[in-house]
């Protein structure tokens, strides 16, 4: 029988759990080789207990870590325990089989300590490749299946060959190669530190260590939604569209509070669209864990216990719970934004003096791929844009910052002239796009690219339409707006999602969305 | 600099600054600890300083020369984490001023309803944008204009700054338009300060490099009427600075570029404790400096080691720094229990004041701190006078660790232990963090504690670690202002390179054209500086090398012009990171030299060898508590300690400005410099 943990066990596991997320965590970001995970930290890495819980991760980004138990839990359907050897990994990707969308591939690694027969930890991490196939380089195509959308992985043994076929049916197969190389060397390490620190306290004594510290989690959270007034709140929110002609795709969400407990349900919003801003169900998962991790406490440990006294029900072929073969490339990065603010908008009613107005709500995202002259080579590259935070009850929101599901940096000026064949004309902040109110919202940004060579270009972009909601009487934020500005002079308005080829000397302005003020406005 | 006089460093600290005169041959080290000034930090310098040399003249010392003093400053520190800085303007790139604003678009805390990040010391209204622009090698696209020139300066004079920061985009491939702006506001606005990107920091990455020079640019007026005043009372060529990369730095230099003084003092303890390695011979270890609220820890390997990847308030300084990393655990630091039941140590801390419970000035309801925990266990005795007259109250924290033990369900042991547990395991974490992350084994590293506290906690951390051996300086309390005296002029250089060099032999590498012309460059530079302090040639030591990575990637790892610094590459990848890649190509980012004085040597101690065993009478009995109850430990004071004497654990061995624990299972032996090696008590130490 092994001791409980007391006040001080607790936190001493905390530490050396969340460590070795740390330590894998900086591994990969140093010695991966796109810009991607390097320069713009596109990556996650965590730890799991047997049965695929979530005991500990760094914190990288929201969206990755919520969703990544599921990867972890089609491993092991996939590969039970006795299918697997000593030192093998796992690689997956498919959203309908434990992904979330196709350029986010995890890989995972069992650890199978000395003298036992089945693996009693698992390490994980998941990086964003800039390319994996498709119909668009940077593969975040505008689909309408997801099998235009790139490599499909469903859960395999990670050998040379593997890797081989993945790099294959990439634009940039070297990139893919170091990239993967680079996530193995993380998991190998994080599987070597488990393995010191079972045979310092006894493999029995820390999975135990991790049960508890979920139970803490969870007793945490319980506090925070007992404390939330019972009852039922109602918000709803629309997507501008899927970018092949549906518009106005209504989220809803319907919160119902009981003691210590939350039913989150989406289950009224619209039917899976043909346009890839599908959700997996793992996505819409992890935008709820994403929400109530915000309202714990600073130091809550990011583990399992967060989503115990949470369900969240969603409804089988409607866009938060697709089902194959629905494109899915913006999901993960859009609609998980629309559901934060969905979410936040019911909560807001609970709790009014706690919840900030709407963000930005997109993640901006652009994808350019061509020829490279000056290397002789093809290249894709993709950015994600920041823009306003939304004003709070206490607080102005933050200009020019990346909010809610992602926390991705941006690729400096000066490295991107220096890696691609294109020039920014300005990156500013885009003010006066921040909703007024007694706190206002913050502002957006304006990022302007002049193109050299010919190149075609993928947008994925949200709140072109809707903007973010203000709150409390607060004003909404300025929509965003994607311009295209060709050489002969002529100025296009691009459509929030699109897909398009651009000739040398075309510039193309992105403006970003500005956040929702907060309280109404002083005259 | 000249040799031979009298020579002091002074460290200013939050709460005390410290003084270390140095006498000259055999006259050894003297020291000296008052109450810091924090409205004006030179007050308790000079003060300080007239105080240490009255104590030699007491002595029988002469003291009509003027003395070299060598301080360690955290006015630039300060002025920037409490916004008290100079009003600066950013000029750019016209379509870039606000790029400090945004920096990289990301924010420090991720699960935060209304997130906050740090702000750039300057208001946005203060950024000019200039049109011209260059190309990623260099290659002007568009112009500078006279026209803009004239502009630039006009609006800079209805802005009223005192100082600007010059950061134009690919400026490091071709510094031209900066010199441009340079030469016309130094005609036109000639008392402004000016910092110019091209010159501070020639490297890649336009929001770190422009970061540096708004944190240069916004403290420089300050820091320059501070050591103004200084050099002004002590003498121009008699004062030095320490900075952040382990050197000294003259006034001028320090008043033009003080944004090389951010961690000034933690810099200080670093260099003192590679004086111990010196004398100890004991090469390769990890530094621990426990101060009130914090730790600081980094990693000696047979030299200094360094990062680019330094901050200050949240800001990057993307100048090399030695490596120190901080941790929010101190002696000061609060334990306390969270709704989910689990103790937390830090990040609030009692600071100076009102101190721990023990210190007997907090209001109840008393909050324990690492220090009380202390107590409890009979590391720190009650009722012992610590430095600064200090005594320590029993029962004050006793209620204090009582108050947290209940609230956890503990025993008072159980709750004070844990206590130091906690604040260990995040002292451990940063010790890997600067070791095991890099690719070092602390198999194979000593761990250096210094500061009061440090000695408590060493000898537990290194058993927790598997770190063999621990070395507690003398003097550790006053380890950083001993570093002060052992720094040398230091100055680095670089300069972007951004060359990809084909899968060509290793030794080609430095052979590049380009690439000899940028190592030529900063060699030049670094050469210029150390003449320009009146070093002699034979004097100096600079040293090369250049940051690499493979074509493709973002980081890079400094590799020693060596032989074959590709090779060289390649072993250290593999080291940081696991593997190595031979088939892929090389990019040299950027040449970097580094120069630097021969130290001078610090007078050495010959501490008497006793030639017997301790006498009994030198040993006090104690008793020492852990969770499991009282055991029986001695005490001894460090000053009654002869070389070759031998403490076994359980013991605690006090001084004037520290306390070191010598845990059971381990024994402590003083060396003839008068250093404290903690070892393991394996074969036991008298059969050494």
């Amino acid at each position: 029988m092994l001791p409980p943990a007391d006040a001080v066990e607790l936190e001493v596991f905390k530490h050396l759990l969340a460590a070795i997320a740390e330590e894998m965590g900086g591994r990969l970001m140093r010695s991966a080789f796109s810009p991607n995970i390097k320069e713009r930290r596109d990556f996650s890495c965590a730890l799991f207990d047997a049965g695929g819980s979530l005991l500990a991760q760094a914190a990288h980004i929201p969206v990755h870590l919520g969703a990544m138990p599921l990867s972890v839990q089609a491993v092991l359907a996939a590969f039970p325990a006795g299918l697997q050897a000593a030192g093998d990994m796992y690689v997956v990707n498919d959203p309908y089989a434990g992904g979330t969308h196709l350029p986010d591939i995890t890989v995972v690694a069992p650890c199978r300590l000395p003298g036992e027969n089945g693996p009693r930890f698992f390490v994980a991490n998941r990086a964003h490749h800039a390319d994996i196939g498709g119909i668009s380089p940077g593969s975040m195509p505008l689909s309408r299946s997801i099998d235009e959308e790139g490599l499909r992985i469903a859960p395999r043994r990670l050998d040379a060959a593997t890797i081989d076929w993945i790099a294959g049916a990439s634009r940039t197969p070297d990139e893919r190669r170091g990239d993967l190389r680079a996530q193995v060397a993380a998991l190998e390490l994080g599987r070597r530190r488990i393995e010191e620190l079972c045979a310092k306290h006894g493999s029995e004594l820390v999975e135990c260590r991790g049960r508890e510290l979920i139970a803490y989690t969870e007793r945490l959270m319980r506090r925070v939604i007992d404390s939330i007034p019972d009852g039922a709140y109602v918000f709803a929110d629309r997507l501008d569209g899927d970018g092949t002609g549906v518009e106005d795709i209504v989220i809803r969400c319907r919160l119902a509070i009981s003691g210590d407990r939350a039913v989150v349900d989406f289950r009224d919003s619209a039917d899976q669209v043909p346009g890839p801003v599908n959700a997996v169900r793992a996505i819409t998962v992890s935008a709820v864990n994403y929400v109530f991790s915000c309202l714990g406490p600073a130091a809550l440990p990011s583990n399992a216990g967060v989503m115990r006294p949470v369900e969240v029900l969603t409804r089988p072929g409607s866009v938060l719970e697709a089902q194959a073969p629905a494109a899915v490339a913006a999901g993960n990065v859009e609609t998980s934004q629309r559901i934060v603010d969905v979410l936040l908008g019911a909560l807001s009613q609970a709790l009014p003096d706690v919840i900030p107005a709407a963000s930005c709500g997109s993640m901006n995202n652009l994808a350019i791929g061509g020829f490279d002259p000056r290397h002789d080579t093809d290249f894709a590259y993709y950015e994600t844009l920041a823009g306003g935070a939304g004003a709070g009850p206490h607080r102005d929101g933050l200009p020019a910052v990346h909010t809610h599901m992602t926390n991705t940096l941006n690729t400096p000026v000066e490295a991107v002239e220096h890696a691609y064949p294109l020039r920014l004309a300005e990156y500013r902040i885009r003010t006066g796009s921040g909703g007024a109110g007694q706190q206002r919202g913050g502002d957006g940004v304006v990022r302007s690219y002049v193109f050299d060579h010919v190149a075609e270009l993928t947008l994925l972009t949200e709140r072109r339409r809707h903007a973010p909601y203000g709150l409390a009487g607060g004003l909404a934020g300025e929509a965003g707006r994607n311009v295209l500005l060709s050489a002969d002079g002529s100025r296009r308005e691009l459509p929030g999602k699109c897909r398009i080829q651009v000739m040398p000397g075309d510039r193309l302005e992105i403006a970003t969305p500005g956040g929702g003020g907060w309280g109404e406005p002083k005259r | 600099m000249q040799t031979g006089a009298i020579r002091i460093g002074v460290d200013t600290g939050g709460t005390f600054t410290d003084l270390v005169l140095d006498a000259g041959p055999g006259r050894g080290l003297l020291t000296h600890k008052l109450l810091s000034t924090p409205a004006d930090p030179g007050r308790a310098v000079l003060i300080g300083i007239a105080a240490i040399l009255e104590k030699l003249r007491g002595l029988g010392g002469r003291t009509d020369a003027t003395p070299d003093v060598i301080h360690g400053s955290t006015v630039a520190t300060n002025a920037l984490l409490e916004g008290k800085v100079a009003r600066a303007a950013f000029v750019t790139t016209a379509g870039f001023e606000d790029v400090p604003w945004i920096g990289r678009q990301n924010r420090p805390r991720l699960y935060e309803l209304e997130p906050q990040k740090p702000q750039p010391p300057l208001g946005r209204d203060l950024a000019v944008g200039v049109p011209e622009r260059l190309r990623y090698d260099g290659v002007v696209l568009e112009p500078l204009q006279p026209a803009a020139l004239v502009a630039l300066v006009h609006r800079l004079r209805g802005l009223d700054v005192d100082s600007i920061a010059v950061c134009l985009l690919h400026s490091y491939a071709n510094p031209r338009h900066e010199q441009l702006i340079a030469e016309r506001l130094a005609a036109d606005l000639p008392e402004l300060h000016m910092t110019l990107s091209s010159v501070l920091l020639p490297e890649f990455r336009e929001y770190e490099r422009a970061s540096t020079c708004l944190v240069n640019a916004a403290v420089a007026p300050v820091m320059g009427r501070y050591i103004g005043r200084l050099a002004d009372e002590l003498g121009r060529d008699r004062l030095r600075v320490m900075a952040s990369a382990g050197g000294s730095l003259p006034p001028d230099v320090v008043a033009r570029e003080p944004v090389h003084t951010i961690v000034s003092g933690p810099a200080g303890g670093v260099v003192g404790a590679a004086t111990v390695a010196r004398v100890t011979g004991v090469e390769r270890f990890v530094t621990l400096d426990m101060g009130g609220t914090s730790t600081d820890v980094s990693l000696y390997h047979g030299g200094l080691t360094y990062t680019t990847e330094g901050e200050i308030a949240g800001l990057p300084v993307k100048l090399p720094m030695l490596d120190i990393h901080t941790v929010g655990a101190g002696g000061g630091s609060i334990a306390w229990i969270d709704a989910g039941g689990a103790l937390h140590v830090g990040p609030e801390s009692t600071g100076a004041e009102p101190g721990p419970a023990c210190y007997g000035r907090q209001q109840p309801p008393y909050r324990a701190t690492v220090t009380d925990a202390h107590v409890v266990l009979g590391h720190l005795p009650g009722a012992t006078p610590l430095g600064g007259g200090l005594v320590l109250d029993g029962e004050r924290a006793r209620a204090a660790v009582g108050e947290l033990a209940r609230e956890a369900g503990l025993t008072l042991l159980d709750a004070a232990a844990g206590i130091l547990r906690v604040a260990e395991v995040t002292m451990a974490r940063a010790v890997q963090r600067i070791s095991v992350e890099r690719g070092f084994d602390l198999r194979e590293l000593a761990l250096m504690p210094f500061g009061g506290a440090g000695g408590l906690h060493a000898a537990r951390l290194a058993e927790q670690l598997g770190m063999p051996r621990v070395v507690v300086p003398r003097d550790p309390g006053l380890l950083s202002a001993i570093g002060m005296l052992a720094a040398t002029p230091l100055y680095n250089f670089s300069q972007a390179v951004m060359r990809r060099i084909g899968a060509v032999d290793g030794p080609a590498l430095a052979n590049e054209p380009s690439v000899q012309a940028a190592l030529a460059a900063v060699v030049e530079k670094a050469r210029h500086a150390l003449d320009a302090e009146g070093i002699p040639r034979d004097r100096q030591i600079i040293e090369s090398s250049l940051d690499l990575r493979y074509t493709g990637q973002s980081y890079e790892i400094t590799v020693p012009v060596v032989a074959d610094p590709a090779a060289e590459f390649a072993q250290r990848h593999e080291r940081l990171y696991g593997y190595r890649s031979p088939e892929r190509e090389l990019m040299v980012v950027a040449a970097r030299a580094r120069a630097r004085a021969v130290p001078p040597e610090l007078p050495p101690l010959e501490i008497p060898q006793r030639g017997g065993p301790l006498p009994a009478g030198l040993c006090q009995r104690i008793e020492l508590r852990d969770q499991s109850g009282a055991y029986a430990g001695v005490s001894v004071a460090r000053d009654d300690l002869l070389a070759g004497d031998c403490i076994v654990g359980p013991a605690v061995i006090r001084e004037y400005s520290a306390t070191t624990l010598v845990p059971a299972g381990w024994y402590g032996s003083l060396t003839t410099a008068g250093h404290i090696m903690l070892d393991r008590l394996t074969a036991g130490c008298g059969d050494e």
